[in-house]
């Protein structure tokens, strides 16, 4: 048994406590070599990849692409080809509580097939989900997946077999597609140009085998199932949700105690279309489909919610406004960035820079606070939110107070290239002094900002517009930019955060003052 | 890809010798194919040696010597002359492949092929065919100035009836030389000058390799290149640079820019969501605009970012190195562009 | 004696500048001082010098891909052709054009062409300028064995007869066009003929003689002036260097450029003949030779010195006067 390796979920960074299988690299039965990619994880702020911890086989996959699995389960099975399949399946039964057991994906596949029928589609369903977390068998952790027939997987199992496919004429694509699918080329009709088969007549072969589409570009939303038994809710409402069809993660949590209750799901079948008048809330629900769909909650999205949602209800909000005049600093901007090719200085990064500037005049704002203790910080470490597709991550830049604003400059567009296509690794993004969130591109002329826990205070900042202001009793126009800072009165108190926004103000309008 | 009969071995050949290579071979194999141009050979009616040139470019050396000047033919400057010649011989039995040392000498013939040569089976009711290869070579980098260093692919690539090949590598340019001879239809062969020591492994035996069919030097789901010609290497440096930092590209070179294979490319930007478009031609009415407005048309709902096309700028190629260097796109704006696609 | 002292050390002064200015160019290509490509003129100079010795500003002459001596011949300051060749800032044309394109429109030099047969249509709107607005301007293409044979070159001769304007086309024959024999090239037994039948005057001159060639030039360029309409030249020359500086020319007979360099030699030639008949003293020439020599260097050092373009602001000037 000792020749067994177990692959388990990793914890990347403190805050991980589960993660969801985003794509496996190699299949049961597959020689892996340590160090190689083995399988690719999704946490709630990144997607990173789990290596070959020692070559061998792999034996077994117990998290299949799709599933969200706690920090430590067992994934996966790397052995000698020498151990029996009996051996691989008791080591996976006693980490998974035998529950489990079903789910492997011996070496010999064709055996389990024959053995255990009723599991096959869960072994040929896997090269059927590579590669997203909005895949249909996310749910199949749920229970209510697997409805895959044994008739379809038989016929998704045809497409895979058959000779060397590697004369058959395809797109780059197709071929690159069809590996991930697992399908064999032989097995299709090609309509493509020079008749090549292309993309849409293996996605077509799919969808008739019965199989589901790999979400990608140009389908982001597959709708499915999502599992509501964690949203807390009443029983009545529960229960309504059922009967109309709505999902409770998708309603608002009016309720007592933060549970949905019976308004929010009739509101939420309101957007939805449906009606909810009292003579009919228990009748059938109408044929006709709602027009909406169902939008998968991924991890990002969930923890996103979870922890604003935490840091309104914990943290007394309370907010500071300031008018700034940043002509100074657009001059500035423009001089740097006229003398030096390589500079594109935006007006985000010399607020941050100021912020550290403020933070290093005022060290009672450059702090983390996790309900008992404060502590504050030498460096200002500042993130910066950043909007991605999947939501929002805040990538920090470390130590500004003794960075250049070039160098911050760069640092932060690295930053926010990397968050957008999730490849920051964890302390890139946890933890931070303060926070900035700039919505000035959008137009936006002020904002408040909820605070980003263990952090104190958010500034936020709106879009610098030439306004009409009076000097020295003349009308006369600046460029003026609104800023809103909201801090958390537990630990903050409202001279501190005025006095810290007035030294931000000060070093915004005369940029010069940051270099003293 | 390649119907490739053949003992097996290959070489490392520069892109100059493969396409020496095509043509030797097809001379070999089919008698109707014949080389024109100024100085394919170079020396007549001069005192000293024969195949003194072998074209400017050396692409066509030793042809003469093997086959003769009656299949190598040196021909005055009257670049018309030569075009209309091809053309006349095309639909009377022969395969000619005539060079333009120059693209750019288009200008002077240009009615042989865009009312000539690309209309004929068209406006005859399909009656005739215009088996013609015309060489030249195209692009900017070697200091020639204004009138030696266009990239004029997208003039030809407008004109229906004729076929436009741009091989970025010694492989594809062998095998789609060979294709082009064999091709019924007139092909513009275009070889940009920078490439012609470029080396890699190239078959010994002929191949071809069919029109409309892109290759992908780089694959990668984040981002959709498309480049031809010289533009690929660069497209390619680019996406290697970015792959270290763990952005992977998926680099597309048509090979033929007409037929163009549409569908490689909007099955990668249906996968990718993002996609840059590299010319080294000007921007408006360019390959790049081409490929974004189809892209825009045919796969708007995959695009997640606006299309980014590096490209040259609207002048003509100017003399002085730093201006060129400017001018022609780099790796540079290639990754930046990339960078932007990205949102960064 | 039949020539001024000064015209004649003018015509001396001028062959001797194109010369040296070639022979460096050549130099400071193989060192890598001059990017591109470089058609280099030396042997022709003869040509060139008694073509446009007697033009005015107003005359207009339309050039070749081998053009520097008809830069020089016409008045171009060579500083600003060598800082052009080089690609500089300060040269010519900006460096945008690089030699194949130097162009003074200032001296009536429109253009060296890189486009061969594209100078002739060209002059003959030059010249139908002159003829429309009334003055006694006229204009004078250049063109090599070579580009006789381009369709361009052609239809210029036929138009000009057509149109009767005021324009000579010179035709340097030095018997190769590129690296094509102009014996093969040339279907016809004389360019001269070939000329002569679209029906304008038209004569042969050996090119290494000055005195030949400007006599003919003289009758030619009188002929436009008084609106008595076209003429061709053909003079027969010879190129010293290859088709390009670097070509190997492979294709030249056995010791065929040294025997044209010391038998045909267009300088030597003039030379001998003006101290033969002590029209002008060796050592005025000497004196000359030294100031030449001069110069080029000059020409050579601010060359180099001079400031390359500024991308960021040369790149895109002057794709359009006004857009």
């Amino acid at each position: 048994m000792s020749a067994i390796t177990a692959i388990n979920m990793p914890k990347w960074g403190m805050e991980m406590s589960e993660g969801v299988i985003s794509d496996w690299h190699a299949k049961p039965g597959d020689q892996v070599t340590e160090g190689a990619d083995l399988v690719d994880i999704e946490t709630s702020k990144i997607i990173n990849t789990v290596t070959v911890p020692k070559s061998g086989l792999l034996r077994a996959i117990v998290a299949q692409s799709g599933e969200t699995w706690d920090v430590g389960a067992l994934l996966g099975v790397i052995a000698p080809a020498e151990v029996s399949d009996a051996d691989i399946e008791s080591f996976v039964a006693e980490r998974t509580g035998g529950a489990s057991a079903d789910n492997v994906s011996a070496a010999s596949s064709e055996t389990v097939a024959e053995d255990t029928p009723a599991q096959t589609p869960a072994v040929t369903a896997t090269p059927m989900n590579v590669g997203d977390e909005d895949s249909p068998s996310a749910s199949s952790q749920n229970g209510s997946a697997a409805t895959t027939s044994t008739t379809n997987a038989d016929a998704l199992k045809a497409l895979g077999e058959g000779d060397d496919d590697s004369n058959v004429q395809a797109t780059v694509i197709a071929r690159r597609l069809a590996k991930q699918y697992g399908i064999n080329l032989n097995n299709l009709t090609a309509t493509g140009r020079h008749g090549r088969v292309n993309k849409a007549d293996l996605e077509q072969a799919v969808l008739a085998a019965g199989g589901q589409l790999l979400a990608s570009a140009s389908s982001p939303n597959v709708s499915f199932q999502r599992d509501d038994s964690a949203v807390k809710a009443t029983a009545v409402a529960r229960r309504l949700a059922g009967d109309l069809g709505v999902n409770l993660l998708d309603c608002r949590a009016s309720g007592d105690r933060g549970r949905v209750c019976k308004a929010d799901v009739e509101a939420q079948a309101a957007r939805q279309g449906q009606s909810v008048s009292a003579s009919s809330v228990f009748a059938p629900v109408s044929d006709e489909a709602p027009e909406s769909e169902a939008v998968a909650m991924t991890g990002m999205r969930k923890t996103i919610a979870a922890r604003l949602q935490a840091s309104k209800q914990t943290a007394p909000h309370f907010r500071v406004n300031v008018d700034v005049e940043i002509d100074n600093l657009l001059a500035a901007r423009q001089q740097i960035n006229g003398a030096q090719r390589e500079a594109k200085i935006s007006v985000n990064d010399f607020i941050v820079k100021a912020c550290a500037c403020a933070l290093q005049r005022y060290p009672a704002m450059n702090i983390q606070f996790d309900g008992e203790t404060i502590r504050r910080f030498k460096h200002a470490d500042i993130s910066i939110a950043v909007a991605i597709d999947e939501g929002l991550i805040t990538p920090i830049a470390k130590a500004v107070e003794g960075k250049g604003l070039i160098t911050l400059s760069n640092e932060v567009r690295d930053l926010a290239t990397r968050a957008k296509i999730g490849r920051l690794s964890p302390e890139e993004f946890q933890g931070g002094t303060f926070c900035v969130s700039n919505l000035g591109m959008y137009g936006i002329k002020s904002f408040d900002a909820i605070i980003n826990p263990p952090q104190a205070a958010i500034l936020a900042v709106g879009a610098g517009e030439q306004r009409p202001v009076v000097k020295g009793g003349e009308l006369t126009v600046a460029t003026v930019m609104s800023l809103s800072l909201s801090s958390d009165h537990r630990v903050i108190d409202g001279a501190l955060a005025a006095e810290f926004m007035q030294c931000l103000k000060g070093l915004l309008e005369q940029p010069a003052t940051m270099l003293g | 890809m390649t119907n490739n009969t053949s003992s097996g071995s290959s070489s490392i050949k520069t892109y100059r010798e493969a396409i020496n290579e095509a043509l030797r071979q097809e001379m070999r194999r089919d008698p109707t194919v014949i080389v024109m141009g100024e100085e394919v050979s170079g020396g007549a009616g001069c005192a000293g040696q024969d195949d003194a040139y072998g074209g400017v470019f050396g692409v066509t050396k030793g042809l003469m010597p093997e086959f003769g000047r009656e299949r190598v033919i040196d021909t005055p400057i009257s670049e018309s002359a030569i075009i209309g010649a091809a053309s006349g011989a095309a639909n009377n039995g022969l395969r000619p492949v005539a060079e333009l040392m120059f693209f750019d000498f288009i200008g002077v013939c240009f009615d042989q092929i865009f009312n000539q040569a690309a209309k004929f089976r068209y406006m005859f009711g399909g009656k005739a065919r215009t088996p013609m290869v015309i060489r030249g070579t195209v692009g900017a980098g070697w200091r020639a100035g204004a009138q030696h260093s266009s990239m004029l692919h997208p003039v030809v690539t407008h004109t229906p009836g004729l076929k436009v090949v741009m091989p970025s590598n010694a492989y594809d340019a062998k095998g789609l030389m060979i294709q082009a001879i064999r091709d019924d239809d007139p092909v513009l062969f275009l070889e940009h000058k920078i490439m012609y020591d470029l080396k890699c492994e190239v078959p010994d035996d002929p191949y071809t390799i069919p029109f409309g069919e892109a290759a992908f030097p780089r694959q990668g789901n984040d981002v959709t290149i498309v480049a031809m010609s010289n533009m690929v290497t660069r497209a390619i440096e680019a996406a290697d640079l970015l792959a270290k930092e763990g952005i992977h590209c998926d680099v597309i070179d048509p090979r033929t820019v007409s037929p163009l294979d549409e569908e490689s490319i909007l099955e990668s930007v249906e996968v990718t969501g993002r996609l840059v478009v590299v010319d080294e031609a000007h921007e408006r009415c360019s390959l790049a605009a081409d490929i974004s407005s189809i892209v825009a048309e045919k796969a708007f709902s995959s695009l997640r970012a606006p299309i980014r096309k590096v490209t040259a700028p609207h002048a003509p190629v100017p003399f002085s190195p730093v201006l060129e260097d400017a001018y022609v796109p780099s790796v540079d704006r290639i990754v930046s562009a990339v960078r932007d696609v990205l949102g960064g | 004696m039949p020539y001024q002292t000064e015209f004649l050390l003018r015509v001396y002064r001028t062959m001797k500048t194109i010369r040296v200015f070639e022979e460096r160019c050549i130099k400071e290509f193989e060192g890598g001082n001059i990017p591109g490509f470089v058609h280099a003129s030396n042997g022709q100079e003869a040509v060139a010098v008694a073509a446009c010795i007697d033009l005015t500003d107003r005359d207009i002459i339309g050039s070749t891909h081998r053009g520097h001596g008809h830069c020089i011949a016409k008045g171009c300051d060579v500083i600003g052709m060598m800082k052009e060749i080089m690609g500089k800032a300060t040269g010519l044309c900006k460096g945008k054009g690089g030699s194949m394109h130097i162009a003074d429109f200032d001296k009536g030099m429109i253009g060296a062409n890189a486009i061969v047969g594209g100078g002739p249509p060209l002059c003959n709107g030059a010249a139908l300028g002159a003829k429309t607005r009334g003055t006694r301007d006229i204009a004078l293409s250049f063109s090599g064995d070579g580009s006789a044979n381009q369709g361009t070159v052609l239809e210029a001769l036929n138009f000009a007869v057509v149109l009767k304007l005021p324009h000579v086309f010179m035709f340097e024959n030095n018997g190769y066009g590129e690296g094509t024999g102009a014996d093969y090239a040339l279907g016809c037994s004389s360019l001269a003929e070939r000329n002569g039948a679209f029906g304008m005057p038209s004569e042969y001159v050996d090119g290494l003689d000055f005195f030949a060639t400007y006599e003919a030039c003289q009758r030619a360029i009188e002929r436009a002036r008084n609106g008595e309409g076209p003429s061709a030249i053909e003079a027969e020359t010879v190129r010293f260097d290859g088709h390009f500086i670097g070509d190997p020319q492979l294709y030249r007979g056995e010791n065929e450029i040294q025997n044209a360099k010391d038998t045909r030699d267009c300088i030597k030639i003039f030379r001998e003949r003006v101290t033969g008949e002590s029209w002008l003293k060796d050592e005025e020439m000497d004196r000359i030779d030294a100031e030449v020599s001069d110069l080029i260097d000059t020409a050579v050092e601010e060359g180099l010195a001079a400031p390359n373009p500024d991308p960021a602001t040369d790149l895109m000037a002057d794709v359009y006067c006004s857009y």
